[in-house]
């Protein structure tokens, strides 16, 4: 069959905004959900949490699937399955069969990592950044597309939507089919099938310290983007009521839509600005830039490692100032921080997978599964820091200094070898196949 | 290495579309954003309602 990777990557990043279109639109209509089964806020809550329950196993796994049996099969089932459940959940009226249904819905999440391993599979190193910038960027906009577009558009009705959402997930399911490639020639494909078979080789990337590095890096950009998600719209509502009411919002209802404009700016920022820290990142290789001290300067992909450890110091900066602009009751500070941090959030997602295939060229699933699922437990973990301390501000500084700190160090640690950083790590491991 | 990506990416005409979606997707971002906040702050209204 004649392909382009260009063709490739409309496929992976059209499957993928539609993944995660479905992943979200549970959260999309959750209001109407809850309003037709008569849910409590305990209840709402579970049902909107349950989103990032499969991710990040179900990421290690697809990745995993993605190297063996290849992209297009892994990411076909993955839209399959997503797409019949999904119609199924349009015609159930038991609340709990609906709950599990969505449930396994939500697993469409983990077709981000089956993408980055196809994109992977198919650009030169030269320019896999852009290339993985467009599709993870392009792609994570299905999720703000679902929260703007579904509600206007179907209303109340819910069902429907499930059901065109899971009938369209079928079509592109055989798009991929037919027209997926799994790499630019056998023989990458049947290399990279082949490392998959050593399950050795996934304990030998899991073990590895730049690899935990960067999956650390993944939880401080893409884990608190999606904490942030969830936590922002409360955040603004108890931290600067007094505020948004004197911009005229009094009501409840007020109080949501300008809380909810105020969250949705850091979404809109990471995910639309992703691209271009990968465009940022094949700059930096082009250009040669190694302004950071500590990490390495002459390995093939060194500059990439600087432009991620820019963003990560950049996150840090900014989670400061999101707390001083709090603490100061400074509303457009706040919301002058939160655009930054959305920047440098995107910065932070789009570097690290700029950088994940060409650290791991035979594994590139099974790496790309590992830091991008691991790191979605941060979604889960920062928002429980945030709402723990006494004064709700402090939240973000406490992640700064006792999480992110540490990680932009360890960071700082793994990429100082100026040879082969993916040889150090945990024990002597390492697959049969080296 | 640096030389040869330059020339890689002047080969390869993708690229330059690619860069250009990438900043069409800024371009929406920032008007996004700009809007919506222009909204809120003015009081009326703003992403993702009324």
């Amino acid at each position: 069959m004649t392909t382009h990777k260009v063709e490739q990557l409309i496929i992976a990043t059209v499957g993928f905004f539609w993944c995660f279109l479905m992943w979200f639109s549970t959260a999309a209509f959750s209001p109407s959900i809850a309003d037709h089964y008569g849910l409590s806020i305990a209840a709402l809550g579970l049902l909107a949490s349950s989103a990032l329950w499969m991710a990040p196993i179900g990421r290690i796994i697809a990745g995993w699937a993605a190297d063996r049996f290849g992209a297009p099969r892994t990411f076909a089932v993955i839209l399959a399955v997503c797409g019949a459940v999904s119609i199924a959940s349009g015609f159930t009226t038991d609340y709990t069969e609906l709950f599990i249904e969505r449930v396994i819905v939500a697993i469409a999440g983990i077709s981000f990592v089956v993408g980055i391993q196809h994109v992977a599979q198919w650009f030169d190193a030269d320019e896999i950044g852009t290339a993985e910038g467009l599709y993870a960027g392009t792609g994570n906009v299905g999720a703000g597309v679902g929260a703007l577009l579904l509600p206007r558009i179907f209303g109340v009705d819910y069902q429907t939507a499930f059901i065109l959402l899971g009938v369209v997930a079928l079509g592109l399911a055989a798009w991929y089919l037919i027209r997926g490639e799994a790499a630019r020639d056998a023989a990458t494909s049947a290399g990279t099938a082949k490392e998959a078979g050593d399950w050795r080789g996934a304990v030998f990337v899991w073990s590895r310290y730049i690899a935990i590095a960067l999956m650390l890096a993944y939880a401080m950009s893409f884990g608190l983007e999606i904490a942030m998600n969830s936590w922002l719209p409360g955040y603004f509502d108890k931290g600067f009521h007094a505020q948004i009411a004197a911009l005229g919002f009094t009501s409840v209802a007020g109080v949501q839509v300008a809380a909810g404009t105020f969250a949705a700016v850091q979404s809109f920022m990471a995910s639309l600005f992703r691209p271009f820290s990968g465009f940022m990142s094949d700059t930096f290789q082009r250009k040669n830039w190694t302004p950071l001290p500590i990490v390495a300067k002459t390995l093939p992909y060194a500059p990439r490692l600087h432009w991620l450890g820019i963003a990560l110091i950049l996150i840090v900066v900014a989670m400061l100032a999101l707390t001083l602009a709090g603490l100061a009751g400074f509303l457009p500070g706040s919301i002058v921080a939160l655009v930054a941090l959305g920047l440098f959030i995107s910065f932070g997602t789009g570097g690290t997978f700029a950088l994940v295939p060409l650290l791991f060229p035979e594994r590139p699933g099974v790496a790309a599964g590992f830091i991008g699922g691991v790191s979605c437990a941060g979604g889960i973990v920062y928002p429980l820091i945030f709402s723990g301390g006494a004064n709700i501000h402090m939240g973000y500084a406490y992640t700064a200094i006792f999480l992110f700190i540490p990680f932009v160090l360890f960071f700082f640690w793994a990429a100082r070898y100026e040879r082969s950083p993916a040889e150090h790590g945990i024990g002597e491991f390492k697959p049969v196949s080296e | 290495m640096a030389q040869q990506a330059i020339e890689k990416t002047e080969r390869d005409g993708w690229y330059k579309y690619g860069v250009g979606v990438l900043f069409a997707e800024m371009g929406i971002a920032l008007c996004v954003c700009g809007y919506s906040l222009y909204m809120a702050f003015a009081g009326l209204g703003g992403f993702p309602g009324k």
